[in-house]
């Protein structure tokens, strides 16, 4: 019996030397994309290519907005080497709340609350107004998963916007905190601690009174 | 008994001798070409946008997990690229997005409290909630980089197998992200679509050909200046 097991063993540890690390269907999977476009063709590309191709003015629907912006919003130079950076204290006009109506691409409007100077001149005045765009929107969720408000966009008159961290991210309160140690404790007495999932997170809220702070480098080099 | 453990013992030595792989300066050379491509596509992006969280780009060609399965994005901040994706990218645009995807997500990791692990493990539990805001931050990103945001599209369309449904998954349907990233861009960058670099793109166009129904949805709601969301399938 013994030398039967070990002849089965040598022969399991022979085969498993010997045969390929992948098989063939991997191998097939893994092959660089050129070759398996290359298994048609080039009759039956055309022929696709003809039976899809739709007509040139499909996308162009008569509302479809002409905004240039990915051209101010490029970067090509930059040179980050001075640290010097400017607090720019801000508050939010009103106070807002999120909610099912909320949207990217509302815009917020902050007012300065102190006066900003670099080198002796006036930056940003106390009482100017700025405003920010909405431009993404995580709504709040199941387990504690709060609402998520990114803010982009900050304008001020004589700053450059490419030097401004002009992005301001306010979050709902994180039910989560309470959500996972509840769904542990519950565990052991299954399922209840499935039940903590129901926990929804808080919506997002910018009062007046919370200060916002974005940050202004003035010696940076950004073209 | 003793013989057949010994036996073994000399079998698996064997098999680990066997099985050592050496790289060859060919495949060695090539490892570092991508490697350099992707640390110049992502650190220029990095640079670009401003983001000042720290985080690193690895390229992992032997590695078998499965496909875009990067949670090291999330928990040390090292964005793992491998293989079997890179397989998949046709052009700098597509490899840019799946790059920006992976930025935005380490970059989110940093949020809420005790250093963002309350944030990150939001993230690996319900991902769904999160998808469509990495997509179309990654199609920013992008754009600031100086891609063309459609590869966004042929990216997501190629690598991303489509569901039966989403109703209970912790990811949503591949179509319906796609269809968000197509809104997105023709609300956001609308100059890339009319424009459009991909329109003779074979991946671009079978896009075109399988979203048409949502596709007549999303016009519809421009045309009617409605504000509901659509219910893409």
């Amino acid at each position: 019996m013994n030398k039967l097991l070990s002849i089965l063993i040598i022969l399991f540890a022979i085969t498993g030397m010997f045969c390929p690390g992948v098989s063939a269907e991997e191998s097939a999977v893994n092959a660089p994309a050129e070759t398996l476009h290359k298994t048609q063709t080039p009759a039956q590309e055309e022929h696709f290519a003809a039976e899809t191709k739709l007509p040139q003015t499909c996308e162009q629907i008569p509302d479809m907005p002409q905004n240039p912006l990915s051209e101010k919003l490029r970067i090509t130079k930059y040179d980050y080497s001075n640290p010097l950076k400017i607090p720019i204290y801000l508050h939010i006009e009103k106070h807002y709340r999120t909610n099912g109506d909320t949207k990217p691409g509302e815009e917020f409007t902050f007012v300065a609350e102190r006066n900003v100077y670099y080198n002796g001149e006036l930056l940003v005045k106390r009482g100017e107004k700025t405003t920010a765009k909405l431009t993404h929107f995580i709504r709040r969720g199941m387990n504690g998963i709060p609402s998520i408000l990114i803010l982009e966009g900050f304008q001020f008159e004589n700053l450059d916007p490419n030097k401004l961290d002009g992005k301001f991210i306010k979050r709902g309160f994180d039910n989560t905190l309470f959500v996972l140690p509840l769904k542990w404790a519950l565990t052991p007495l299954y399922p209840l601690g499935s039940f903590s999932n129901i926990i929804i997170g808080c919506e997002a809220r910018i009062s007046p009174k919370d200060d916002i702070i974005i940050y202004y480098y003035p010696e940076w080099v950004v073209d | 008994m003793k013989k057949i453990f010994i036996i073994i013992f000399a079998l698996i030595l064997g098999m680990n001798s066997a099985l050592a792989y050496e790289l060859s300066n060919e495949e060695l050379l090539q490892n570092i070409s991508i490697q350099n491509l992707i640390d110049s596509i992502a650190y220029d992006m990095l640079n670009v946008a401003q983001i000042k969280q720290r985080m690193i780009f690895t390229y992992d060609k032997e590695s078998k997990k499965k496909l875009l399965k990067c949670n090291e994005s999330l928990t040390k901040r090292e964005i793992l690229i491998y293989g079997d994706a890179i397989q998949k990218i046709a052009d700098k645009n597509e490899l840019a997005a799946l790059i920006a995807r992976e930025i935005v997500k380490a970059d989110s990791s940093y949020w809420g409290y005790f250093k963002g692990y309350i944030g990150s493990a939001q993230v690996r539990f319900a991902p769904k909630k999160y998808e469509i805001y990495f997509d179309s931050a990654a199609v920013d990103l992008m754009v600031k980089a100086g891609y063309n945001p459609v590869g966004m599209i042929t990216f997501l369309h190629k690598v991303y197998p489509q569901r039966r449904t989403d109703f209970i998954s912790t990811s949503n349907l591949t179509s319906k992200r796609v269809m968000y990233v197509y809104e997105y861009i023709y609300k956001t960058y609308p100059e890339f679509l009319v424009n459009n670099a991909y329109r003779e793109n074979k991946y671009y166009q079978n896009f075109l050909l399988t979203s048409t129904a949502n596709r007549a949805k999303f016009y519809e709601k421009m045309r009617t200046h409605s504000d509901e969301k659509i219910k893409y399938e």
